[in-house]
């Protein structure tokens, strides 16, 4: 069965703590950064990106705590 | 289909923390965006950051509100009962339930009610993989 690689998101998760980012489809590359995600994808508009909300890095994540 | 966990920096930790993410395409009326989710075994239905909603201009004009109770208190919510998604790696789209919050600490949550009904998953966090196939009708 085929595995898709999935990311090493450790420099810009320490990078970006709470921002929306606009990746390359291989996330190697920031398009735009934004903490708003409307903004990002303005930005990034007419690219093929993927968005990602980085989540705070002070902390452990439990997505039960909203 | 098997996927990779995603490593993530945290603060005081020596080595990464992995989370089982993977992309999926959200849809609207007449849009669509490509966003990286996380999948979460423990949460009863899917959440969606409320700004995805707006990026979107998903009409949440018939919403159910609703509420959430996490470990830290309560949020309140916009509940649709379809949302389109596509997971990347699968052809075919799908809609399950959705509900749209306004919290900072919420990208996507792909949870149980509609996505884990929909697909098969398997986490293999010893071999860094996790795995999804649909599961069967």
């Amino acid at each position: 069965m085929e595995t898709k690689r999935n990311y090493n998101l450790v420099n810009l998760s320490k990078k970006y703590p709470n921002k929306w980012l606009a990746l390359t489809k291989d996330h190697r590359k920031v398009l735009s950064v934004g903490n708003k995600l409307k903004e990002v994808s303005m930005q990034s508009k007419g690219k093929d990106v993927v968005f990602l909300k980085i989540l705070p890095t002070n902390s452990f994540y439990m997505p039960a705590t909203l | 289909m098997k996927y990779n966990y995603t490593s993530f920096y945290i603060e005081n930790r020596p080595k990464a923390i992995k989370r089982p993410m993977i992309e999926i395409e959200v849809f609207s009326k007449d849009d669509s965006k490509k966003f990286d989710a996380l999948i979460d075994s423990g949460a009863d239905l899917s959440l969606f950051n409320l700004e995805i909603a707006e990026a979107l201009d998903v009409d949440l004009t018939n919403s159910k509100p609703s509420n959430f109770t996490g470990i830290a208190g309560n949020v309140d919510g916009y509940r649709v009962d379809k949302l389109k998604i596509k997971v990347n790696g699968f052809t075919e789209t799908v809609e399950i339930p959705a509900c749209f919050v306004d919290s900072p600490s919420v990208g996507i949550l792909l949870g149980q009610d509609g996505f884990f009904d929909l697909y098969r998953i398997k986490f293999e966090k010893d071999h860094d993989t996790f795995e999804i196939t649909a599961a069967k009708k």
